[in-house]
């Protein structure tokens, strides 16, 4: 037996549908009805907005998961680097019941196992300095590109320029390896991310090594951190 | 870090309010102007729905379906006959006892034993103001909460015209059976 509520359900379906089978096909309303141009551009607006809220709610939605999975890079990462101080204690266990002949080869090991862990073709790090919620990416790194991410999931147009300047980091000293006085300036519409691939050669990243890339922003200046593997 | 790339949107999410527009303009402005028999009031009607519809965009599962077309049409009727009681100044009265969902039996016992055409024309004579409130609970079956939403009333005015409803449909119920036991 149908439950009463299923029984009005289907009574206001019936209903429903009964008084909308009178309604013409849309071929017949356009005869009598045209949209005013206001409606017309109030709804021209009403979508623009709809589209501009999704693509902030997808953008926030993926920084959401960005910062999982940034959560679970810093834990690898941590993983990873505690690696090698588990194996040199391991190693060192080991050397104390090994006999000294043998120590000369382990340098060998551990420059072998140095070029092993040297192949990182992605990257996550984030720009600083980054006005509100401006970002600056890494999305990978190969051997002579670098293809770096804009994202602006403001409502606002933003303004930025090519790379002025990057510096060059070896441990404490800092060389600048690249200038530009010949500055472009893009806009980076809103709730909206372009890709950006730089030859590496071009910008005199020509070696391995850590380096800190600038431009500006809404005239701010922001810097990158790239390891070129 | 690829996380960008899943940036990109899907055709569905990102057209669907612009499918609903581009199917259901000229339908909604009919519908809306058989209630307000005016142009530019049933233009505003379609614009307030299409408005409550960006905030449930979630119920619309496929844009070309009779059931969102029907959801569609109870937003647009709701709309209209909101205007129209605006333009009268109409105001919601409280000072009636509230039994509402508690009682839900006024209604249970008359609809469990009626015949299924007579429940629709029951229907068919109540108030538009009652039935757009049953069709979303019933039909779409949306919550108090999101009634209120759209219809943009507090949950206790929803229970007020919910409760009322029960007691009109009831008693057009009752009228019916009158009518037959006649013949």
């Amino acid at each position: 037996m149908q439950s009463s509520n299923e029984k009005l359900r289907k009574a206001l379906e019936d209903s429903l549908e009964k008084d909308l089978s009178f309604v013409p096909d849309d071929k017949e309303i356009k005869k009598i009805y045209t949209p005013s141009p206001k409606f017309e551009e109030q709804m021209r607006k009403l979508i623009k907005r709809i589209r501009m809220k999704e693509k902030f709610q997808i953008i926030v939605m993926n920084k959401k998961k960005l910062s999982y999975v940034a959560v679970a890079a810093i834990l690898i990462l941590g993983i990873r680097l505690s690696m090698p101080l588990i194996t040199v204690e391991e190693k060192g266990n080991e050397m104390a019941t090994r006999p000294e002949s043998a120590l000369e080869s382990n340098d060998q090991y551990e420059a072998k196992n140095n070029e092993k862990s040297d192949t990182t073709t992605e990257q996550s790090i984030t720009s600083s300095g980054m006005e509100n919620d401006f970002e600056w990416s890494i999305k990978s790194t190969s051997d002579d590109t670098v293809i770096l991410i804009l994202a602006n999931p403001s409502a606002d147009e933003w303004h930025y320029t090519s790379i002025t300047r990057i510096e060059k980091i070896d441990q404490d000293k800092v060389s600048v390896v690249y200038t530009s006085d010949n500055l472009q300036e893009e806009t980076l519409a809103s709730a909206s991310n372009i890709e950006e691939t730089l030859n590496r050669f071009d910008y005199s990243m020509d070696v391995s090594g850590r380096y800190i890339l600038y431009r500006n922003i809404n005239e701010n200046q922001i810097t990158l951190e790239l390891e070129i593997p | 870090m690829l996380i960008y790339l899943s940036m990109i949107e899907t055709e569905e999410e990102k057209h669907k309010f612009v499918q609903v527009y581009e199917t259901y303009q000229y339908f909604m402005w009919y519908v809306a102007n058989e209630i307000l028999h005016d142009k530019y009031l049933a233009e505003d009607a379609v614009q307030e729905a299409f408005l409550a519809l960006t905030r449930h965009l979630d119920k619309v599962e496929e844009v070309k379906s009779t059931k969102t077309k029907n959801f569609i049409a109870t937003i647009v009727k709701s709309k209209s006959i909101d205007m129209i009681r605006k333009k009268k100044n109409e105001i919601e009265e409280y000072e009636e006892e509230i039994v509402g969902e508690s009682k839900e039996n006024i209604l249970e016992e008359y609809i469990q034993k009626e015949e299924h055409n007579k429940i629709v024309n029951a229907i068919h004579q109540m108030e538009e103001l009652y039935r757009v409130v049953f069709e979303y609970k019933y039909l779409h079956e949306l919550s108090d909460k999101e009634i209120a939403e759209i219809l943009e009333v507090t949950p206790k005015v929803v229970n007020v015209r919910l409760f009322r409803g029960k007691k009109k449909l009831k008693e057009l119920l009752m009228k019916e059976d009158n009518k037959y036991a006649k013949q």
